[in-house]
């Protein structure tokens, strides 16, 4: 069975498309043509069926992806994170009409191991290996999140979901490999240490977020 | 088959020469001798019925210059007395730890019930008290022979109170006339102990010298600091209480809390490790209470005796250890700032006694030597907070050199830094990073919508910013502040502390919201720096400098991202160094007085 995609997830198969050409960095135009190319019937101006819609029908599906974690925005630039192409990549073989996925228990999603694998490196988390929680400071969390502190809003707001969503997908596997486990653990002990920055972060630069 | 042998006991018979070799172990001097005799004054009071209070327990001093055809005389008054009985019991007797509590049960300074009598024998060429008490006045003493005996038709002479006090010389003694009218009243007596031609002494006695040595001995010092002395030089006062030391306690170190003595210590000796009890049921455990000094004690001064950790009994001090005698103590430095006292009663088990007849050094033993092991590692625990506090104190003192340096900087980076961000990177056409000035920005630049808060049109600044408490968004340049030292403009007054973990330039989200960088001081190089060759070295000044270059880059990586531009390897690598090589020019130009 083929299912319809949203037009939110177009979108994103728009721009995953313009990324399998090798283009890390699209810019919006280029989105705007190749989703209206893609599917002309719900991308065109209104009333005008020949011309592409500039607006919000692309604009803001992006920024929601971007809050979501899979998509980087920049001075209307575009890309994809690992968990952006997981998802084109999974909405792609809907639309084909492939089979669903195998089982993911007792396996990760390439996105989810990518973020894990950074996760054993960080210097934070092997203090927190150690038992030295009293020395793991704000500056880790950011690294944890893989952001800076100038990240803008939506940019921590995304990366942090997507940590939590590599997390779920972690204990959804049922792996009980330690160091996995502690992954979790670090990860819920750094979202309580730092809630107030975490909330404080989330609200902080509305204004940056302007044209980003 | 070996004969049945069964002992019957007798009385040991000793010769007096025993009484010569034990005196000698005294090896007394003065200042040793009269804080026994301190002592057993302090001690017949103690044994008073009803107790009398600690303030009105007269202890007098009188030392009597040597005169042509007169010997030099010192003389110990207190007003308790004694009967021959006392004499017989007690005071005779020698080497019996009994001696000094008469067997009352109360805690008394005697130990071996020896000090003071030996004292009298070794040290003057003859030697006597005058005791009275119950209208009985008795004298004994110590020939010229070093032998002892009552004097001639002295014991328990019948005695009014009057002629009592004529007879011992002490009619006119100054002390309060309510402690004589006591004795006239026959409510109390009085024992006036006399050494006549002190060893070493002729003519003029150095008193002051010697009270003051007193005061800091550590059998007198407790003593001291609880009951009235008084000193008499020929019969005036000259001081009516001799005073402790009183030692001012370093600011932040005020309450070390007592340590407890664990109940089992390690002894560790060639390899074997035993443990040695040092509570049971009979003995409690002791605890140790360590002080820190405003200022160190140092090696020479007579203060310096003060440096040390008295060991005390049931009550009083049984031996003292400067802390330089502590073994294998590490913090040597912050030691001389140490003193303190190790309450241990199990030191006086009369089946393990430690404690020596002198009362200066604990009996050398697995026991005195864990114990001592163990104060010496509790010094070195405080030696090493001192350490870090002085660590610290430094770190400031060096931070607050080095804040007019950052000053200094801060107005050269604010000088130039647009100029270069502009020349470099083609023109701030978006705004610093930091902002511009609000609403008042003339907009442009190379994006439609500026993404910092106000712009500026080509290296066009925004104009506003405006003055407060607080950096308000906007602030032209970016504002370097040093940690642990500048107040944190969000803070309530205190500075930022950071951990070594954070970066050697810091921003939280709020200060990159008003365009503040924090120099982390406590990172590891930066403090190695500090600490080794100060705020004012060359090489602290570098690394200052080199924070300011990190932040200037820093700036021009932010421009480049908000202009849009493509920040390929490349490009930020070429960009980045013609950053550096404008920024390190015009340090050469503006800077060199303070970096070269």
């Amino acid at each position: 069975m083929i299912l319809e995609l949203s037009k939110e997830q177009k979108v994103l198969l728009a721009l995953f498309r313009l990324w399998n050409e090798g283009r890390k960095k699209v810019r919006y135009e280029d989105v705007v043509v190749r989703v209206f190319n893609d599917y002309p019937g719900e991308f065109h101006l209104k009333g005008y069926p020949d011309f592409p819609d500039t607006g919000d029908a692309v604009h803001k599906p992006l920024y929601d992806y971007r809050k979501k974690g899979m998509v980087v925005a920049s001075n209307k630039m575009f890309s994809l994170t690992a968990q952006g192409v997981t998802e084109a990549e999974r909405l792609e073989a809907l639309e084909k009409g492939k089979p669903k996925p195998t089982e993911t228990r007792h396996r990760l999603e390439r996105d989810a191991q990518i973020e894990i694998e950074r996760i054993k490196h960080l210097e934070g988390f092997r203090l927190f290996l150690a038992g030295k929680q009293e020395d793991i400071i704000d500056s880790d969390l950011f690294e944890y999140l893989g952001v800076s502190v100038r990240s803008t809003k939506n940019d921590f707001i995304g990366r942090l979901e997507t940590m939590k969503s590599a997390i779920t997908a972690l204990a959804n596997s049922g792996l009980k490999d330690p160091i996995l486990v502690a992954s979790r653990q670090f990860h819920e002990f750094l979202l309580n240490r730092f809630a107030e920055s975490i909330a404080s972060k989330s609200r902080r630069g509305a204004k940056l977020e302007k044209g980003a | 088959m070996e004969p049945a042998v069964s002992i019957v006991e007798e009385r040991n018979v000793i010769d007096d020469h025993l009484l010569d070799i034990i005196g000698n172990e005294f090896k007394f001097s003065h200042e040793k001798g009269l804080p026994e005799w301190i002592k057993n004054s302090v001690d017949a009071y103690i044994r008073r019925d009803p107790p009398i209070a600690d303030d009105e327990q007269y202890v007098v001093l009188n030392f009597r210059d040597g005169q042509k055809g007169e010997s030099a005389i010192f003389e110990c008054v207190d007003f308790c007395g004694m009967t021959s009985e006392d004499i017989d019991k007690a005071f005779k007797r020698w080497g019996d730890p009994r001696a000094a509590s008469r067997g009352q049960n109360k805690r008394v300074f005697g130990g071996h019930g020896n000090g003071g009598k030996f004292y009298m024998r070794q040290m003057f060429e003859r030697s006597h008290f005058i005791t009275y008490q119950n209208g009985k006045l008795s004298i004994f003493g110590f020939s010229e022979n070093r032998k002892y005996g009552f004097a001639k038709g002295f014991k328990d002479k019948p005695c009014s109170p009057s002629e009592a006090l004529r007879l011992a010389g002490i009619s006119g003694l100054a002390v309060p006339q309510a402690v004589i009218e006591q004795v006239l009243k026959g409510k109390s007596g009085f024992t006036v102990v006399r050494g006549i031609h002190p060893s070493k002494i002729k003519g003029a006695i150095a008193f002051a010298r010697l009270c003051e040595k007193v005061r800091f001995h550590p059998q007198a010092r407790k003593i001291v600091q609880r009951k009235p002395i008084r000193i008499l030089h020929n019969g005036q006062l000259v001081l009516e209480r001799l005073e402790s030391e009183r030692v001012e306690v370093r600011t932040g170190f005020e309450n070390l809390p007592q340590v407890p003595i664990p109940t089992l210590l390690p002894y560790e000796e060639d390899g074997h490790i035993d443990e040695i009890e040092f509570a049971n049921k009979k003995y409690p455990a002791g605890h140790l209470k360590l002080m820190v000094s405003k200022e160190p004690f140092g090696r020479n001064s007579r203060i310096s005796e003060l440096n040390c950790i008295d060991v005390l009994g049931e009550i009083g001090v049984i031996a003292s250890y400067r802390i330089h005698e502590l073994p294998h103590i590490k913090q040597y430095a912050q030691a001389e700032f140490i003193f303190g006292e190790c309450y241990c009663p199990i030191l006086e088990d009369p089946d393990e006694d430690c404690v020596k007849n002198d009362r200066e050094k604990l009996i050398d033993g697995p026991k005195s030597r864990a114990l001592l092991r163990w104060i010496a590692e509790k010094v070195d625990d405080v030696g090493r907070a001192i350490e870090k506090e002085e660590a610290q104190a430094r770190k400031q003192q060096n931070l607050k050199l080095t804040d007019s340096f950052n000053n200094i900087l801060n107005t050269w980076k604010n000088q130039f830094m647009d100029k270069v961000l502009g020349e470099v990177l083609g023109g701030l056409g978006v705004g610093s990073a930091v902002g511009g000035a609000g609403d008042d920005g003339t907009g442009g630049g190379v994006k439609p919508k500026s993404d910092s808060k106000g712009g500026s049109g080509g290296q066009g600044q925004g104009k506003g910013g405006g003055e407060g408490d607080q950096p308000k968004k906007g602030h032209q340049h970016p504002v370097v502040l040093l940690s642990s030292l500048n107040p944190d403009p969000f803070g309530n007054g205190e500075s930022l502390h950071l951990s070594p973990r954070h970066s050697p330039v810091y921003q939280r989200p709020i200060d990159v919201e008003h365009g503040i960088y924090w120099i982390n001081t406590s990172r590891p190089l930066a403090t190695a720096i500090l600490e080794r060759h100060g705020a004012e070295s060359p090489r602290w000044r570098e690394y200052h400098f080199q924070r300011f270059v990190d932040i200037i880059v820093m700036e021009a990586l932010h421009t480049m991202e908000k202009k849009g531009m493509e920040l390929t390897f490349d490009i930020v690598e070429n960009k980045i160094n013609d950053v550096i090589k404008s920024v390190h020019d015009n340090a050469l130009q503006n800077l060199s007085p303070f970096l070269l």
